[in-house]
């Protein structure tokens, strides 16, 4: 069974620790650079947001420290493990074992049920099968959903699709939740319930949130906002 | 996975009904190609045995490969008696066989065959040519010197019922000899081959004109159906004993290797072709699930990104091809089982379509209702190979999803 116990903060107390990441994209013959030797640490309980316009490169970091795409130069850690040069297969481990992920939009897999889409990363990390029912279903139940566990998602709203996403994402109970504008789609009482869930999470629990957004409500509500621009960061203010 | 699998196959019901349709009805053709062609190899190696004079063949030393009239069996019936007593033998019947010119008395003209002497009855059980009689009586009648003629040879020679023939050859004490015999029916084969070449006296008289003396230059023997030649061959040799000195007892397969050969090949073919349907089918598959993964590209990278590996990504499409290709060829193996069923009773008339008979490199198919047969072990062997020709297929698309970034993947949905 792979681990799925949550991770923790290296030994000086950073959960995430970004040095001098630079990420060119190639378009042809064209560079396009997206990060410019970034430098970020986030400490474990944080509940922070990455802000900036579109192209600002904070999807593109958020992918990095997710260890979805390499940077083209730098390093970063999480908890302490370099996860730069992971292999794809290594990354995925890594991904399933420490992380949980929301992402914008087409966040559950079309042919799966609520409840088989919420335990899916259980699953895969080879939870049993009652255990999983027993950390998935009253989650589910907290966010509203658990009169709808054997719908598909192509039956539930946009809020309701992005609150199992969140479920998935925190059932494994990860110390650290990257979410990729979680609330773009979302109308502003969904999204307001959905922050307040994560919110709670995060103080309960002490999960890590780190979210790309340009939601300005989201921004209000975070506790740190790291604002980058062109690329780098602009901005860094804890409240 | 399996789950996750068995759905994406429901998901997309039309394209997964169309390629299964594909492959269990590639599978069907397969089988059934096997199925027949099994049927016909049978037919076409009982049809050739009998062509060929017996399961088993008894001649003079060195006759069959140097055909030379001196060369006969001169005491041939505690050999034939011997013969006849070996167990599993059927039938047994005595041959003078000659190599002559064939001349008509009134006409110009002459044709090269092969003089037969033959006894009718003792034939019956072989390749019996008085069922292709098409005019006169088949060696019957009192006239001794009675000759029956392919149809091609009495056009070759103008010669109709009644007309004498003369026979030229060399006889068994090696003498330039002739005898005349007047033209008492026609067989017309079907088979240009023995239609142009076939000449039939009866046994005592070709004796006679031949000077053998009381030989025989072969003796054709049929087996118990069912019974192997090559135990014929040696049930006759050990009936045989000491007189098997001086004898060659050849099957008919080691004296006309290039009929098996051209028999071997034609059931080959089948197959090839057979095969080369399962390789276009292979691509269509490739292809629809090379579709399947571009078409899910955010699908699929969603997989990786929550932390599927690479290679369960892959095995995710291998299992989609895998349970397609499992209920796909379980029909098409139902579907073989059931046209057998009605088949292997109610036979397939070829003559439909190639008409009431042919020949094949001079074996007469008068028989053409083919039951179709099942060989077990190619059956399921094809199985085997089939499916995994088409996990291979489907090895570049799985490959292609293992090679999904899942970033770019995810960057899609923007």
């Amino acid at each position: 069974m792979t681990a799925v116990a949550p991770i923790s903060a290296g030994s000086n107390g950073e959960l995430i620790a970004a040095r001098g990441v630079t990420k060119i994209y190639t378009q042809g013959k064209v560079e396009v650079p997206a990060l410019r030797g970034v430098d970020l640490t986030v400490t474990s309980g944080e509940f922070v947001v990455l802000a900036g316009a579109s192209g600002s490169g904070k999807s593109t970091l958020l992918n990095l420290v997710g260890a979805l795409d390499h940077p083209t130069e730098g390093e970063i850690f999480v908890a302490g493990r370099d996860v730069t040069h992971l292999s794809r297969s290594q990354a995925a481990k890594f991904r399933l074992a420490e992380l949980g992920f929301v992402f914008q939009a087409y966040n559950l897999v079309p042919v799966l049920t609520c409840y088989e889409n919420a335990e899916y990363t259980l699953a895969l990390a080879g939870l049993p099968r009652a255990r999983r029912r027993a950390l998935v279903v009253p989650l589910l139940e907290r966010v509203g959903l658990g009169d709808l566990l054997d719908r598909k998602p192509h039956e539930l709203s946009g809020g309701q699709q992005q609150r199992i996403a969140v479920v998935r994402a925190i059932a494994s109970r990860p110390a650290l939740v990257l979410a990729d504008e979680p609330t773009a789609n979302l109308d502003s009482e969904t999204s307001g319930n959905l922050l307040d869930l994560m919110l709670e999470l995060n103080e309960e629990k002490g999960t890590t949130f780190v979210f790309a957004s340009h939601d300005p409500d989201l921004i209000a509500r975070a506790r740190r906002v790291v604002r980058l621009k062109d690329g780098r960061i602009d901005a860094d203010e804890t409240r | 996975m399996w789950k996750l699998a068995w759905r994406q196959l429901l998901r997309n019901r039309a394209r997964s009904i169309i390629t299964g349709t594909a492959i269990a009805l590639a599978v069907l053709l397969f089988l059934m190609s096997l199925a027949l062609g099994d049927g016909m190899y049978g037919k076409m190696m009982d049809a050739a045995e009998r062509s060929a004079g017996g399961g088993v063949l008894i001649h003079a030393e060195g006759w069959w490969k140097t055909r030379e009239s001196t060369r006969v069996l001169l005491d041939p019936a505690p050999v034939a008696a011997a013969a006849k007593g070996a167990p599993g033998v059927r039938a047994l019947s005595e041959r003078v066989v000659f190599e002559a010119v064939l001349t008509s008395a009134a006409n110009e003209g002459f044709a090269a065959a092969t003089l037969k002497g033959v006894d009718p009855e003792a034939e019956k059980p072989f390749n019996d040519l008085s069922r292709f009689l098409v005019k006169g009586t088949y060696l019957a009648g009192d006239d001794a010197r009675t000759i029956v003629l392919g149809k091609k040879l009495t056009e070759d020679l103008s010669v109709d019922l009644g007309d004498r023939i003369v026979v030229r050859f060399t006889d068994a004490k090696g003498e330039e000899s002739q005898a005349l015999f007047r033209l008492g029916g026609v067989v017309a084969t079907g088979s240009a081959d023995i239609d142009r070449t076939v000449a039939l006296v009866r046994l005592k008289t070709a004796m006679d004109v031949t000077h053998t003396d009381g030989g025989v230059t072969q003796i054709g023997v049929l087996g118990a159906k069912g019974l192997a030649l090559d135990q014929l061959k040696g049930s006759l040799q050990r009936a045989l004993g000491d007189r098997t000195q001086g004898l060659e007892l050849l099957t008919w397969r080691e004296a006309m290797p290039e009929l098996v050969g051209f028999i071997e090949m034609d059931g080959n073919m089948n197959i090839l072709f057979a095969l080369i349907i399962f390789v276009v089918v292979a691509f269509g598959i490739a292809n629809t699930f090379l579709m399947s993964v571009m078409e899910r590209v955010r699908e699929l990278g969603l997989l990786s990104a929550l932390g599927v590996t690479p290679r369960r990504v892959g095995g995710l499409v291998l299992r989609e091809t895998m349970l397609l290709a499992l209920f796909a060829m379980g029909l098409g193996y139902a579907l073989a089982l059931a046209a057998h069923g009605y088949l292997s009773t109610h036979g397939l008339d070829y003559a439909q379509f190639i008409g009431n008979d042919f020949d094949v490199s001079g074996v007469i198919m008068d028989d053409l209702v083919i039951y179709t047969q099942i060989n077990a072990p190619r059956w399921i062997f094809t199985g085997i190979a089939v499916f995994a020709m088409i996990v291979l297929s489907a090895l570049y698309p799985a490959w292609r999803a293992t090679r999904l970034d899942p970033s770019q993947a995810m960057r899609t949905y923007e």
